[in-house]
């Protein structure tokens, strides 16, 4: 149990690079930016290895769409980037100012991992699209800077998947962790603002513990008044979990950063599965 | 010759008995179920209804107040009270050709039915689709559809990046594409690092780009054909799902309707328009960020998406009994015709098949119409349309502009629908000529005229039927009873209405306005029954209310700014009678006409034709009038004499020849220089022969000298010639019957023109003895005595011309 259950969050980092998961991860940071009042600063990152590239007298680029081959150019390859950043940030200005969020944009230069990992120690949630705009090259469906983040950024993750929005109802994962009552109040938090009611996933394989943990839950739930309903899971795998978000048709899943809960494989793998976004929260929270 | 007596007062008037009628008042009359003097008319309308052909609609003809809308009605509320119910008409949507509506017809009250379950169907889709396309099993068969192709195209790439890494290659991604880069221990080689490689390395690493190159392009191209096939994958499986949740729910309304053939075909293809359409169903009804007031603005705009799936009931007999009467009182040719409506929307007039509304005819179709002519004709293009329906028998909604090919905007061609109705129209005599004589579809569309009359005979059995007339009018206005003395004088006033002791008057809304006015007068003194009083006063009063510029006329002769002599005798001058008609109200006045002679050469001077106040009619009675002294008195040598007549103090123009007769008294007089008494006055027309004829509204005439008369005081020497044709036209107001009685006025009914002079002239006229002269002392004895002397002046004159003439000539020839 711990003093002070809420997690402040003042500022949401969001990595965009123009992809339409990065999209979806935008409107789920504004939508969580705007119920706990935070501020949102999106990122833009210009690769260095496609500005390197352009300097090899080899490299040709295959259009995507026209399909034929065009010798590259570092301004060629410089103006593409500004031009996507300027994207990139009318599509922040566009989605925050719809919602009164206040919001920065910043475009730095280097590798995405790198510079996401940089700015998160200024920033209490870090927000990712499911996979970057190398989507279509991947054969696995996490990307490498939401693996790079679950490794080593130690801060909160919003993590949405192209066209899903962040919604009602919210579901809350609960086990055996000091951590358990911060999500649960992130998630009453926010629960507020979509409206539904709050459906608390309590996990333990034992059954003495699990009724241990649904009393501290609903004793948590009371004190607050936070109406919810809560189910109990046995097992505490992906494909179980994935299942009981679906069959609630959970809107949004807060998982809290303990890995004694969930193992960051298991949390993966939830990532790969689950449509709904994901906050994640960290495991220094 | 036995000389000419007054009228006695029973000629004057016919008075209706009350004692006749058989009732003390109306309130014991059983109401009459039939229509009052119009036998001719009614056959007509009976005939026209029952007759099915084509073309045999029906023309009422007849002045307003005949009772031609209460019998045409009431005949064809009868006639389809016997037939069936008409079908419904319906407009659906047209899935092949939107523009061009569909037309449904079905049983009677099948319509609303049909709309009903239609609204049905669509409000238990969109909750039916939106399970079945949130289900659990759509979801996940589309997922797998669409992991496949996503697996198919990484495949593809995560081949193309092995096969680039075995060739020392990495496949990039570039915001517009991709880029092979040859790579060292996992990190692209730097441009320094490529130029230090040997040149043979180079051109191999070229060589291997350009090769990845191509391969990448062939995958690339592969790409949008994947593509199509997922959406048609996507597509077919929409289709399948949609498919199963639409069939069972359309079949159970095709099952209801199995024995509606157009129903069925609708229904099939309504299935297939939604399974193609399913997605329409999904969507919210108030889509995020719309106000509710706007969405539900929105889907009632044309163009809504679920609109099409609407029904039009157009025509809904749901609650007839019978076939259907309309009465359209304002038939402009959209009223007639049906229009086809438009929405304003962001500054675009929108349509679809859901805005055509039906027009008379389509209320109608199956049954009946009628129609006020003249609106009809006063309406633009209404009388094309309502023909052009008729002779194509079909109903084809247009818009009025479009009819005229002046409009050419893509608007509805809603399909035509098949009409079958009888018109009726209500119109005068006038109309019926006119478009009988001008157009030339009317005979052939209108084959039924049924001509109304206003006035009907009057014997004591039509008196007793008008009575009754009268008590159901009472009746049906919730007026007090009449007396029965009151219903005769009612009956009186109708044939003074048409001028006719012998007729009575069949307009019958003057009829009504008298019995409620005289219901008011007896409301004003209490009186429980409408007694004969109230009738006159009715009848006093109406005078009064028009009478305005009679009394003005008459105050202008009383105080002589109009010259009318009422007393002594003149030569040449004599009192004529005319009649001013204001429509409702008509009275007669005196006019002084005066005659002079001179020599001449036998022309008599009409001055109110040589000024052009005279009318066609007026002309030829003078015309004739002087034929009459040509044949009378210039036998064996010509006229020499020239006169002049004119209407003394008349300023406006003058038409009828009921003058003609006093015209030929004063020439008369002229010529002989006998004095006419001006207590007298005369109407009536003259033939050739000197007969007297008939002429028109002798009541009023007599009545407007009776009135002069009567102000300057009755002498008893005062009194009206009138055509002996004329009595039994006489329906003379009571005062007048009571001097006549009195032997203070008398009227003269006169049948030749001798019998005139004798009255006027106080001296016989004359007829030739068997040497061939007039006997001295007659009137056609003095009128040949200075014919012969202005004949002799005449000759005189000549040929003291001729022999100046013949002087003149000598001189020019000396």
């Amino acid at each position: 149990m711990n003093d002070n259950p809420f997690p402040v969050i003042r500022r949401i980092l969001v990595a965009l690079d123009a992809s339409s998961h990065s999209r979806a991860a935008l409107r789920a940071a504004v939508e969580l930016a705007a119920a706990l009042d935070a501020e949102l600063v999106g990122l833009f990152v210009e690769e260095i290895e496609l500005v390197h590239l352009c300097e090899l007298p080899v490299t040709y680029e295959v259009g995507l769409y026209t399909h034929r081959p065009r010798p590259l150019s570092r301004e060629y390859m410089e103006r593409q980037l500004r031009a996507l950043a300027r994207q990139a940030e009318a599509m922040l200005a566009e989605v925050a100012e719809r919602q009164g969020v206040r919001w920065s944009f910043r475009t730095v230069r280097g590798t995405v991992s790198a510079e996401v990992l940089n700015m998160s120690a200024e920033s209490d949630v870090i927000s990712l699209g499911v996979v970057g705009h190398h989507a279509l090259m991947r054969a696995h469906r996490l990307g490498s800077t939401v693996q790079v983040a679950i490794r080593r950024a130690s801060r909160p993750l919003l993590i949405a998947r192209q066209g899903v929005r962040i919604g009602s109802p919210v579901l809350v994962l609960s086990c055996d962790s000091p951590y358990a009552e911060r999500a649960l109040a992130l998630a009453a938090r926010f629960r507020e603002r979509v409206g539904g009611p709050l459906v608390v996933l309590v996990l333990a394989p034992d059954a003495r513990k699990r009724a241990n943990l649904r009393a501290r839950a609903e004793r948590w739930l009371a004190d607050h008044g936070v109406p919810a309903h809560i189910r109990e899971l046995a097992r505490g795998d992906a494909e179980t979990i994935a299942r009981a978000v679906e069959a609630e048709r959970g809107g949004l899943l807060v998982v809290p950063g303990d890995t004694n809960c969930l193992p960051q494989e298991t949390l993966e793998a939830l990532l790969q599965r689950l449509k709904c976004p994901v906050l994640w929260l960290g495991t220094t929270t | 010759m036995t000389p000419v007596t007054p009228l006695s007062p029973a000629d004057l008037y016919r008075a209706c008995d009350p004692a006749h009628l058989g009732f003390e008042t109306t309130s014991e009359v059983a109401p009459l179920d039939e229509i009052v003097g119009q036998p001719r008319a009614v056959e007509a309308v009976r005939f026209g209804v029952r007759i099915p052909q084509d073309g045999f609609n029906i023309y009422a003809l007849g002045p307003t107040g005949t009772g031609k809308f209460t019998l045409v009605r009431r005949s064809l509320e009868e006639q389809a009270a016997q037939k069936p119910s008409p079908p419904d008409w319906c407009y659906v949507y047209n899935f092949e050709s939107p523009y061009r509506p569909k037309v449904l017809r079905l049983p009677p009250g099948t319509g609303a039915q049909l709309r009903q379950d239609m609204q049905q169907l669509i409000a238990d889709l969109r909750s039916a689709l939106s399970a079945a396309f949130e289900s659990d099993e759509y979801q996940t068969r589309r997922e797998v559809i669409q992991q496949e192709f996503m697996e198919r195209q990484q495949k593809a790439f995560t081949e193309l990046q092995e096969k680039a890494q075995q060739r020392g290659l990495t496949l990039l991604r570039t915001p517009a594409g991709f880029v092979f880069a040859p790579v060292r221990l996992g990190q692209v080689l730097s441009p320094e690092e490529f130029q230090r490689l040997p040149p043979e390395e180079r051109e191999r690493i070229t060589a291997n780009i350009q090769a990845m190159q191509e391969e990448l392009q062939r995958v690339l191209h592969q790409m949008p054909r994947w593509q199509r096939e997922l959406r048609q994958k996507l597509m077919e499986l929409d289709r399948e799902v949609a498919g199963y949740t639409v069939r069972p729910l359309v079949e159970e309304l095709r099952q209801k309707y199995s024995h509606l053939e157009e129903v069925v075909a609708y229904l099939n293809a309504v299935e297939a328009d939604i399974v193609a359409n399913a997605m329409l169903f999904l969507q919210p009804e108030v889509p995020p960020g719309v106000p509710p007031a706007v969405a539900a603005l929105q889907q009632q705009m044309p163009g809504a998406p679920l609109r099409r799936y609407e029904v039009n009931v157009l025509v809904d007999h749901s609650k007839a009994t019978g076939a259907p009467v309309v009465y359209e009182d304002n038939p402009t040719y959209q009223n007639l015709i049906g229009r086809i409506e438009h929405m304003a929307h962001m500054g675009m007039l929108l349509t679809d098949f859901t805005l055509i509304k039906p027009g008379a005819l389509h209320r109608a179709n199956g049954g009946y119409l009628i129609l006020d002519a003249h609106r009809v004709l006063q309406h633009p293009l209404a009388w094309e349309g309502l023909k052009r329906a008729l002779q194509s028998r079909q109903l084809r909604i247009e818009a009025p502009l479009q009819t005229l090919g002046l409009f050419s905007t893509v608007s509805l061609e809603p399909e035509p629908i098949p009409l079958d109705v009888k018109v009726v129209l209500l119109g005068n005599r006038l109309l019926y000529y006119l478009l009988s004589a001008l157009d030339p579809d009317f005979d052939e569309l209108f084959k039924v005229a049924a001509d109304f009359d206003d006035q009907m005979s009057r014997t004591l059995e039509d008196e007793r039927l008008y009575a009754r007339l009268v008590a159901t009018l009472v009746q049906k206005e919730s007026l007090r009873p009449f007396t029965s003395r009151a219903v005769a004088r009612v009956i009186e006033h109708s044939a003074r209405l048409v001028g006719d002791a012998e007729r009575l008057s069949v307009r019958m809304n003057r009829i009504v306005d008298l019995l409620r006015e005289a219901d008011f007068w007896a409301n004003v003194e209490g009186a429980e029954v409408v007694e004969a009083a109230h009738v006159q006063q009715a009848i006093d009063a109406q005078t009064f209310r028009s009478d305005r510029l009679r009394q003005r006329v008459q105050e202008e002769i009383l105080r002589e700014t109009i010259r009318i002599e009422t007393s002594g005798a003149r030569v040449g001058q004599i009192n004529g009678l005319s009649v001013i008609d204001l429509g409702n109200f008509a009275f007669g006045r005196p006019n002084r006409i005066t005659a002079r002679v001179w020599a001449g050469k036998g022309q008599v001077v009409d001055i109110e034709r040589e000024v052009k106040l005279a009318g066609p009619i007026y002309s030829k009675g003078v015309l004739i009038l002087s034929s009459f002294l040509e044949g009378r008195y210039a036998t064996e040598r010509p006229l020499s004499l020239s006169a002049s007549l004119v209407f003394e103090q008349s300023y406006g123009e003058i038409e009828g020849d009921s003058a003609s007769a006093a015209e030929l008294f004063a020439l008369l007089s002229a010529i002989a220089e006998v004095p006419i008494k001006q207590s007298l006055a005369v109407t009536g027309s003259v033939d050739q022969h000197g007969n007297i004829q008939a002429i028109g509204g002798v009541n009023e005439k007599i009545e407007g000298f009776f009135d002069i008369c009567k102000a300057r005081g009755l002498t008893g020497e005062q009194g009206v010639i009138v055509p002996r044709a004329n009595v039994k036209h006489l329906m003379l107001r009571a005062d007048v019957v009571e001097a006549v009685a009195n032997g203070q006025f008398a009227i003269y009914a006169i049948e030749t023109v001798d019998e005139g002079i004798e009255l006027l002239m106080g001296i016989p006229a004359g007829e030739r003895d068997e040497s061939g002269a007039y006997p001295e002392g007659t009137l056609n004895f003095l009128v040949e005595q200075r014919l012969a002397k202005l004949a002799e002046h005449e000759k005189g004159k000549k040929d003291e011309e001729e022999n100046s003439n013949g002087e003149g000539e000598q001189d020019n020839e000396a």
